[in-house]
């Protein structure tokens, strides 16, 4: 067992976990915080994004440990005092999500790539989240989204 | 005086279910989790086809925190062979599907050995002690080649690769003039499963419904269960 100190959306946790323990099960099955989902346990797909130290990454391939002594934010952090951020707001203005399992991970993925190209064209916002699969939307709102967020100000 | 009233035809609606989903409050499958629930790994085939010639799981069920684990063949006797529930055409060929495979593996990845333990971790940790010994079989790769005569047999009790004759599209009167029917000519990709699309379903009663009476469970596609 090794010694984690984790600051998650603002709140910090002190755990002894096993050193091969994955970010995404300390997450999800230690923390509680279920807003992150799985979807397919070998980064394919991209759901289980969550930042690193203001970086997107996905959980399912980074361990515990590996987060000891940084800050983790995942969807469930993003909204304060039940106000959205522009990538929410617009994800549900633009009907981007539609089961809705992607979002997360979307959403999460978004925000790292606005913080790089906060005026991305809509090829960049392509590039940006190919590494994040969909099943409903085809995507097109989704970019679209994306879009509407970057004219405004984001918030990192 | 008379009152407008807005049509609602064609009028544009936001979605009333976003506020979990964008904000991650939702109940998937996954979030549920009930007392003593259990966590299976499952060993698969490292080759596209093969006899099994032995599987021994009794390894495994040393291992602290494993609760069971099967072959294919304790399966089978369990549970026989899949159902096809949806037979296309009358003359198409269905063989044996056990769950887990019994006799032979069919696709590098079909299931060969199940553990059954307290965590995901030690199920998946438990597949290592599991003793499989094969005999190699050619594969034919590709759906050209698995339709020559005499290659490889998925199922060679069959005798055929050929599942059943589908009749692509709508009847001939409706298909343009001069067209000629085309051989299905389609490669097939090393398929992986399609993860954000699965079926998802957590067993045991639901709360409220008066934990006494046992079975039932949780099911969905894709959807957020509650």
């Amino acid at each position: 067992m090794t010694h984690i100190s984790v600051k998650v959306d603002g709140a910090t946790y002190e755990d002894d976990v096993e050193p091969r323990l994955l970010l995404i099960h300390y997450l999800r099955d230690r923390l509680g915080l279920t807003g992150t989902p799985i979807g397919c346990d070998t980064s394919n797909c991209g759901t289980c994004t969550v930042e690193l130290d203001g970086t997107a990454v996905k959980s399912c391939t980074v361990l515990a440990v590996q987060a000891d002594g940084s800050e983790v934010t995942t969807v469930q952090g993003l909204a304060h005092d039940g106000e959205w951020t522009a990538l929410q707001r617009t994800f549900h203005e633009r009907h981007a999500l539609q089961c809705g399992y992607c979002t997360p991970g979307m959403i999460m993925a978004a925000r790292d790539l606005l913080r790089e190209h906060p005026h991305p064209t809509p090829d960049e916002v392509r590039h940006g989240l190919e590494g994040n699969i969909c099943r409903c939307t085809g995507y097109q709102n989704i970019v679209r989204a994306v879009l509407d967020a970057s004219e405004e100000e984001v918030t990192a | 005086m008379s009152e407008t009233v807005e049509r609602e035809v064609g009028r544009a609606r936001y979605r009333k279910e976003d506020a979990h989903l964008i904000t991650g409050q939702t109940n998937w499958t996954d979030n549920i989790s009930v007392t003593g629930l259990l966590h299976i790994a499952i060993l698969r085939s490292p080759m596209a086809h093969a006899r099994i010639d032995r599987v021994d799981v009794s390894a495994a069920l040393e291992r602290p925190g494993v609760i069971a684990a099967f072959s294919g063949r304790d399966v089978a006797q369990e549970m026989g062979s899949l159902p096809c529930a949806w037979p296309v055409a009358e003359d198409t060929v269905v063989p044996d599907h056990p769950p887990v495979a019994v006799d032979e593996v069919r696709y590098a990845g079909d299931p060969v050995a199940v553990v059954v333990a307290r965590d995901r971790y030690t199920a998946a940790d438990a597949l290592e002690a599991i003793e499989v010994d094969y005999t190699p079989l050619p594969a034919a790769l590709d759906i050209e080649g698995a339709l020559t005569d005499g290659a490889p047999l998925v199922h060679s009790d069959k005798g055929t690769e050929r599942l059943h004759v589908a009749v692509r599209g709508r009847a001939p009167a409706l298909r343009p003039r001069g067209r000629p029917r085309q051989p299905y000519g389609g490669v097939h990709d090393r398929h992986p499963a399609d993860p954000g699309d699965p079926g998802a379903g957590a067993p045991g009663p639901r709360p409220g419904d008066g934990g006494g009476r046992g079975g039932g469970a949780r099911l969905a596609r894709g959807y957020p269960a509650g």
